[in-house]
């Protein structure tokens, strides 16, 4: 079976400071038919930026290297047109801010039909009707109400809603939803969830979820990608996300969440700041900020090396996987046994 | 026990807001009939959605909006009226200090960190030039920066390091209180952590007193004493923060807590609820 999308080496570099610098190193990832794909990390890591070059939305200036292939098509050199045709019938997006995607002058039901009537050549009456179906299918109580609105008349939550239902208007076969639950409430945010991942099965389309929140994409998933300064530092089944992380950044991120269920002294922290793309040197992009850090981490780039049960980049991961799994198995002194809370 | 530092009671603050076409004015009532208590060096959680009125009350505590009715006491002092004085205003922010989400826009862009710093003690404090150096450098060390940062503009700084920025500069005027507004809302999870610690360690050693604002219930638990959970205006529920997160008696707060993707989270049991 061939994946729906096939990322390959995809480098990115954008004008900071007035030259180009990389905000993408080498990412592959590839995606099937009705897979969700999270992608974890912190600003900067890139998450988004990798979203967007999928689609061809980055930047003017902006340069890209390696390959993108969806259903077969190369992204990268396609043309405007070819693009854009996608964009509209085939891959759908959901952005953070819905106020920001949505034109704040015109009512819901002339946002949710224009591409219908414009681009795919719909009547205006079928349009509506079809609008009307899919406001009920996100769970919005009056549709009909709801197409007379105005953005500034709905809620955040309300309007993310709308934003769903613009995109299965178009029926893609992949969505990206880049952090679309990071502005609402929290009660709203497991609403919407709960909504996308029903309404995503339902139709079996794919989708690429990014966001800053390892459990809250571990809940919406089927595998994660973890990136730190522009590269994927790992891949894991949801299922072991939280439970068995391989790379030291993972492990260090769930850590640094504060607790719900218990008060702790300290918080174990990672030290000093997430580090950009292009602030990384020849060795390990977080080798600094790492626990575990040995003199080549500084100064050899590891391999994203694959195990039974997903990928990490890291020299030692084989060793810590061991003495996580197996604690006190007798692997020698070199390998630190889980560290103390607070023992960063 | 020691004595409340901070005591808001019946507090209430309407809005006019436009109705729609033709329905003129109505009243939105933002926050209604709210009684809190903080005790000198303790910490308040006080939680909420978006329209639960929490910044309302940070807002009306800090001065910046005057309460419809009820009364705030701060240090034993009166501050329900706006404050008409300048050396009202100055004694009130020395009281009481306020830390806002958004560290890239509650510093001035054009403000060196150490002038920055440099004005709030000018204002707060009777140090002269000398005494305002070396507490400068001490506050930086507080927050865990030295005097490198000192001559950056905002913009050379991580966020993290502007939130930092912030909490020396509501330091400077040792205020008995801080309100933090989702103070590390904003931040990456690493940095929250960071500076999670950095508020605990500073009350312990100074002996201030926190209001944290926050939509976060796992921050409440490692910051807070005591927590209020407030919906719609209204305080729902309030107790010590062992009692309200393990043991929570409103509806509002189970669900509120149950929203939270903590392992083996299932968004769909919420909507059925």
């Amino acid at each position: 079976m061939t994946a729906l999308l096939e990322v390959e080496h995809l480098s990115v570099q954008l004008p900071i400071d007035g030259r180009l610098q990389p905000v993408i190193h080498d990412a592959s990832f590839s995606l099937a038919r009705g897979e969700v794909l999270a992608m974890v990390g912190e600003s900067g890591s890139g998450k988004s930026m990798s979203a967007r070059a999928v689609l061809g939305l980055l930047p003017p200036r902006a340069r890209t290297g390696g390959s993108v292939s969806f259903d077969g098509i190369p992204l990268l050199s396609a043309g405007r047109r070819e693009l854009r045709d996608i964009r509209l019938r085939r891959v759908g997006m959901i952005f953070q801010d819905p106020r920001a995607a949505i034109n704040p002058v015109h009512r819901i039901g002339d946002f949710l039909t224009e591409a219908l009537v414009r681009e795919l050549g719909v009547d205006g009456a079928e349009a509506l009707r079809r609008a009307e179906k899919v406001l009920t299918e996100v769970r919005i109580a009056d549709p009909a109400r709801c197409l007379r609105q105005y953005p500034h008349q709905l809620s955040g939550g309300m309007l993310q809603r709308v934003m769903i239902a613009s995109v299965l208007l178009a029926e893609p076969e992949l969505i990206l939803a880049d952090e679309p639950t990071t502005a609402l409430d929290v009660t709203t945010q497991a609403e919407v969830v709960a909504l996308l991942d029903d309404l995503r099965r339902a139709r079996g389309m794919a989708m690429i979820f990014i966001t800053h929140d390892l459990e809250l994409a571990a809940a919406i998933s089927d595998r994660v990608a973890v990136m730190y300064a522009g590269r994927i530092v790992e891949t894991l089944s949801s299922a072991d996300a939280l439970a068995h992380p391989a790379h030291p950044y993972t492990e260090a991120l769930l850590e640094s969440r504060p607790d719900l269920r218990r008060r702790v002294a300290e918080i174990p922290q990672i030290p000093g700041r997430p580090r950009a793309a292009y602030e990384a040197g020849p060795g390990c992009p977080f080798h600094e900020r790492c626990r575990y850090a040995e003199d080549r981490c500084r100064d050899q780039l590891p391999p994203l090396e694959a195990w039974e049960r997903g990928a990490a980049m890291c020299w030692r991961a084989d060793e810590l996987r061991a003495a996580a799994l197996y604690p006190g198995s007798g692997s020698g002194g070199s390998v630190p046994s889980r560290p103390e809370p607070g023992g960063w | 026990m020691s004595s409340d530092v901070l005591v808001a009671d019946g507090l209430r603050k309407v809005f006019a807001v436009h109705g729609g076409r033709g329905q003129g004015h109505r009243v939105l009532t933002a926050v209604d009939d709210v009684s809190f208590t903080l005790a000198c060096g303790g910490a308040l959680g006080i939680v909420g959605e978006s329209g639960s009125g929490k910044t309302t009350i940070a807002r009306m505590l800090a001065g910046l909006e005057a309460p419809s009715g009820g009364r705030i006491a701060v240090a034993g002092r009166d501050r329900s009226q706006p404050a008409r004085a300048s050396a009202e205003r100055r004694r009130r922010g020395h009281e009481l200090q306020m830390v806002f989400q958004d560290p890239y826009t509650s510093l001035d862009p054009r403000q060196s960190v150490g002038s920055c710093l440099e004005e709030a003690l000018r204002l707060h404090t009777e140090l002269d030039p000398v005494g305002r150096r070396a507490r400068i450098a001490e506050l930086l060390g507080h927050v865990g920066l030295d005097e490198r940062h000192a001559r950056s503009l905002p913009r050379a700084l991580s966020g993290g390091q502007r939130q930092r920025v912030a909490i020396a500069r509501a330091l400077a005027a040792s205020p008995a209180v801080i309100v933090l507004d989702e103070a590390v809302s904003a931040l990456d999870v690493s940095i929250q952590a960071q500076v999670l610690n950095l508020l605990n360690r500073l009350r312990a050693e100074s002996g201030v007193a926190y209001v944290f604002i926050t939509h976060n219930l796992a921050v409440v638990r490692q910051i807070c004493d005591e927590a209020l959970v407030l919906q719609r205006g209204q305080v729902v529920e309030r107790g010590r923060v062992e009692d309200v997160l393990d043991n929570p008696q409103h509806e509002y707060t189970r669900r509120l807590l149950a929203s939270i993707p903590v392992p083996g989270w299932d968004p769909h049991q919420l909507s059925a609820a």
